[in-house]
């Protein structure tokens, strides 16, 4: 198996248009990294700088030690999985997992013994014998998987892979994804827009922002501690304070602050009063099915609230806490 | 490669051209002045507008009707307009030499019907190079009309004949502008191709009616004047070259102007 | 709206007769006993289609024009398509520039194109004649395969290909395995309409014949510059019969929309 190390990959398809700017990052041997960005902050540059199909214009990409960077795409031996499925059309779906094989040199016997392991590893047994067009979106998207991974590729690279799907089968193959890299203990890249889809399989997330990494971390520790305003507000926390607004108001903390300014998930703000009040206007109120979001207007801007109880009603003023254990100070930029 | 086998060659061709023993242009100078030259330019062009004139008249009504045709009948319809593309020039060039010849068809039928005693001489003339050239042509033009019908928006059409516009009406302030790229997309096609047709006015048009594509010919393989016949070349070249820049160049504004 | 739609249908209607009768006139005087033709047609014979295949010139013609066809085709797919796959799948500078170079023999007037090869090839390189008339059929056809391939490039997801390179196919084994066999329709189209474009070809023909090296078109020409009797109606209508086989492989195999 392999780890990966980037140092300082820079890259750009038009002169002074920067679309990685000095980025690096290791993944570990047989770990699960989500690279998780806004559409067009670079993920799939970065996929691609990583896979060879672009060469390196600046800095290095080491797969277990070697710089890979003299390496062509076709003898780097990594399994990679297109958003678009990218299935040979020409090919039945045994032939379209074989393909790869038969450029290795192997018997005719180990191939197709190796096939048809994947095939019933990915539960695709029945639909060997058909062509791509005669799949669903979800079976192309498992033919894909098996075929990145019949070569038994030292690396495993996802572009976006379920976004084309509908949201039920979204989760039946992430956790799919999930059960097989566990299984084969592959060291995987899984690039992601999505922050659910994420943090529900990865290892590690890398939060990607303007080609560079924002914040690289568990899944737990980045939804816990956000470092950044961006990583804040990709994940949800929609509530800011400035730092010296909340001084001036004798705010307790429960460390001492360093930084300008301080977020707050939206669930994490009592209505009712408590240590840090604030008074407000309640603006709109919505139900979302598991909790009701409120739309405060209060002296240091709109605020969302988030209760699982019905608390208050539009047009209402209220008094709000902000539980000092639940204020996460972030660095300045 | 293509700049070994046509390029250069073009080069050679127009290289001898513009040598002279006052003025390299004096071959040109020469070409232009003489009035039969200047006939078979004018014959040439005239042709070419007539031809895309008429085709675009019969082509336009026609695409429309294709275009609303049924999947089935759009099908056939489409073979018998293909059909005609893909048959050689000679063929139906020959047509038509049995229909307007002395003893053709149309003088046949007219004598038989006693309307006339003499038979008329609609071969070798102007007259017979148009109706062979938009024979050739018509197809082509339906055919990329066609296409662009396929692209029209038939909704404006029904809401501006929903708020009461009388059909005339709707067809020229609503249906044509849409079409108006279909059009000059064929009318390219027609024009360039007119232009630079070299099988009908040689089978239909005879020798007194000559292009500058024919003349091309004569010049050349008939009186071995190889310099002459490389000015003859060099002036149609830049015709066709011009001709199609222009229009290109009208389809883009067009275009933008659509698309906007 | 009514009175549009009528108008459309009747003028629509009568091209489409336009289009046919010709044609069908041809057919029906190949049949003619008469040794001048006639329409309409005295007795009944194939006479006419016996002497087409005692023509030398014609038979001979059939045989060299088909090869020339096939060469130039299979020639200009040979350097067209990989042509093609470098212009769309490289960021090549002034890309723009190279589409225009190789589209450019479109660009050229066909008898331009003739007479200038001749005076190139012919006479000042002394090449043989039959070389020169491949290459220029393969310059008449190369911008047909240009545009047919870049269609069907651009349909052609780039990954799939991408996807070959990954699981370990070279870049020029990937494109024989994987992207070939998908733009096979365009390629098969190319060819098809490469074919047909060469075999009716007269311009480019005319001036690269000989006496050794008759195209079918071009003796047909000639013939029917002496002589004007059925055989010509037959030989044309052999030609038809050709063309509509192609037209029905076509059809049955691509679809007929692929042509245009
Ligand atoms: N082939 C290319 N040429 C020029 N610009 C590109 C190309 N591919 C991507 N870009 C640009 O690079 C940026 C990052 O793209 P990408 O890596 O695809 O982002 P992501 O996958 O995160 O959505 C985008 O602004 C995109 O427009
Ligand atoms: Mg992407």
């Amino acid at each position: 198996m392999a780890n990966i190390e980037i140092t300082d990959l820079s890259m750009s398809y038009q002169k002074d248009k920067k679309i990685l700017d000095d980025l690096s990052l290791n993944i570990k041997d047989g770990e699960l990294l989500s690279i998780l960005g806004p559409s067009g902050c670079g993920k799939t540059t970065m996929l691609r700088l990583i896979s060879g199909l672009i060469p390196i214009q600046k800095g290095t990409i080491r797969v277990s030690g070697k710089d890979i960077s003299k390496v062509p795409v076709y003898k780097r031996n990594f399994g990679m999985v297109f958003q678009s499925y990218a299935l040979f059309p020409h090919m039945t779906i045994f032939q379209n997992i074989t393909f790869g094989l038969k450029r290795r040199k192997l018997d005719k016997k180990t191939i197709e013994k190796k096939a048809l392991d994947i095939l019933d590893i990915t539960g695709l047994s029945n639909l060997k014998d058909r062509m791509p067009s005669e799949l669903s979106g979800g079976q192309q998207q498992r033919v894909s998987l098996a075929r990145a991974l019949a070569i038994n590729p030292s690396v495993l690279l996802l572009d976006e892979p379920l976004s084309n799907l509908d949201a039920k089968l979204r989760i039946e193959m992430r956790e799919e994804i999930h059960r097989l890299q566990q299984k084969l203990k592959m060291t995987t890249i899984f690039v992601t827009h999505d922050q659910e889809e994420c943090f529900a399989i990865s290892d590690r997330v890398a939060l990607m922002n303007k080609g560079q990494i924002e914040q690289l971390d568990t899944p737990q520790n980045i939804y816990k501690n956000p470092k950044t305003e961006f990583v804040a507000r990709f994940i949800g926390y929609d509530n800011f304070i400035s730092k010296e607004w909340a001084e001036s108001k004798q705010w307790q903390f429960h460390k001492e602050i360093t930084g300008k300014l301080l977020t707050i998930r939206p669930e994490n703000i009592e209505i009712g009063s408590g240590e840090n009040n604030l008074l407000g206007k309640v603006i709109s109120k919505n139900f979302l099915g598991n909790y009701y979001q409120y739309i405060v207007e209060t002296e240091i801007g709109t605020l969302k609230v988030n209760t699982t109880e019905d608390q208050s009603s539009t047009n209402a003023e209220i008094t709000l806490n902000f539980p000092k254990q639940s204020l996460i100070e972030l660095e300045d930029k | 490669m293509i700049i070994v086998l046509l390029i250069l060659p073009i080069l050679q061709m127009f290289l001898p051209t513009f040598t002279g023993d006052q003025f390299f242009l004096e071959k040109y100078l020469s070409f232009f002045h003489s009035t039969g030259n200047m006939q078979v330019i004018a014959r040439t062009l005239i042709i070419a507008v007539v031809t895309t004139l008429v085709t675009l008249s019969l082509g336009l009504p026609t695409a429309y009707w294709i275009s609303r045709l049924g999947e089935k009948w759009k099908k056939v319809v489409s073979i018998i307009v293909l059909f005609p593309i893909l048959t050689n020039a000679v063929v139906r060039n020959f047509a038509w030499i049995t229909i307007l010849g002395k003893n053709g068809v149309i003088n046949n039928f007219l004598m038989q019907l006693h309307i006339i005693d003499k038979p008329l001489t609609l071969l070798y003339t102007n007259f017979s190079i148009v109706v062979g050239s938009v024979y050739l042509f018509l197809p082509i033009m339906i055919t990329s009309l066609v296409s662009s019908f396929g692209q029209l928006n038939f909704e404006v059409e029904e809401a501006a004949s929903v708020i009461g516009a009388r059909p005339m009406v709707v067809f020229f302030k609503v249906i044509l502008p849409q079409l108006s790229v279909g059009m000059l997309t064929g009318s390219i096609l027609v024009f360039v191709g007119s232009l630079t047709a070299y099988t009908t006015p040689q089978l239909l048009g005879g020798n007194k009616n000559m292009v500058l594509a024919t003349l091309l010919q004569q010049q050349s393989i008939t009186l071995g004047d190889w310099t002459s016949a490389s000015v003859v070349a060099v002036v149609l070249t830049v015709i066709a070259i011009l001709v199609m820049t222009i229009m290109n160049y009208g389809t883009k504004l067009l275009d933008r102007r659509n698309t906007k | 709206m009514r009175t549009r739609i009528k108008f459309s249908s009747v003028v629509g209607f009568l091209v489409l007769v336009i289009l046919v009768v010709p044609l069908l006139i041809v057919i029906v005087t190949s049949f003619g006993q008469e040794s001048a033709i006639s329409f309409p047609i005295k007795g009944f014979t194939f006479d006419w289609y016996k002497n087409v295949f005692q023509q030398p010139d014609f038979v001979e013609g059939l045989k060299m024009s088909s090869i020339v066809a096939i060469l130039a085709s299979f020639l200009a797919l040979l350097v067209g398509t990989p042509i093609v796959y470098v212009l769309t799948r490289f960021d090549i500078h002034h890309k723009d520039w190279f589409q225009t170079i190789f589209l450019s023999p479109a660009l050229i007037p066909e008898i331009v194109i003739g007479f200038a090869l001749y005076q190139a090839l012919v006479i000042s390189l002394q090449l043989p004649l039959f070389i020169s008339l491949i290459v220029g059929h393969f310059l008449l056809c190369l911008p047909y395969v240009v545009r047919l391939i870049t269609a069907g490039m651009m349909e052609f997801d780039e990954s799939i290909e991408e996807a070959a390179w990954m699981v370990g196919y070279d870049k020029l084994t990937a494109f024989f395995k994987v992207v070939i066999p998908n733009i096979k329709q365009s390629v098969v189209a190319a060819f098809i309409l490469s074919f047909i474009t060469s075999f009716n070809n007269i311009p480019i023909s005319l001036f690269l014949n000989g006496p050794d090296l008759n195209m079918l078109p071009t003796s047909i020409l000639n013939y029917l510059e002496n002589n004007y009797d059925p055989t010509v109606s037959a030989v044309s209508v052999i030609l038809m019969i050709i063309t509509a086989l192609m037209m029905i492989i076509v059809e049955k195999y691509l679809g007929l929309n692929k042509l245009t």
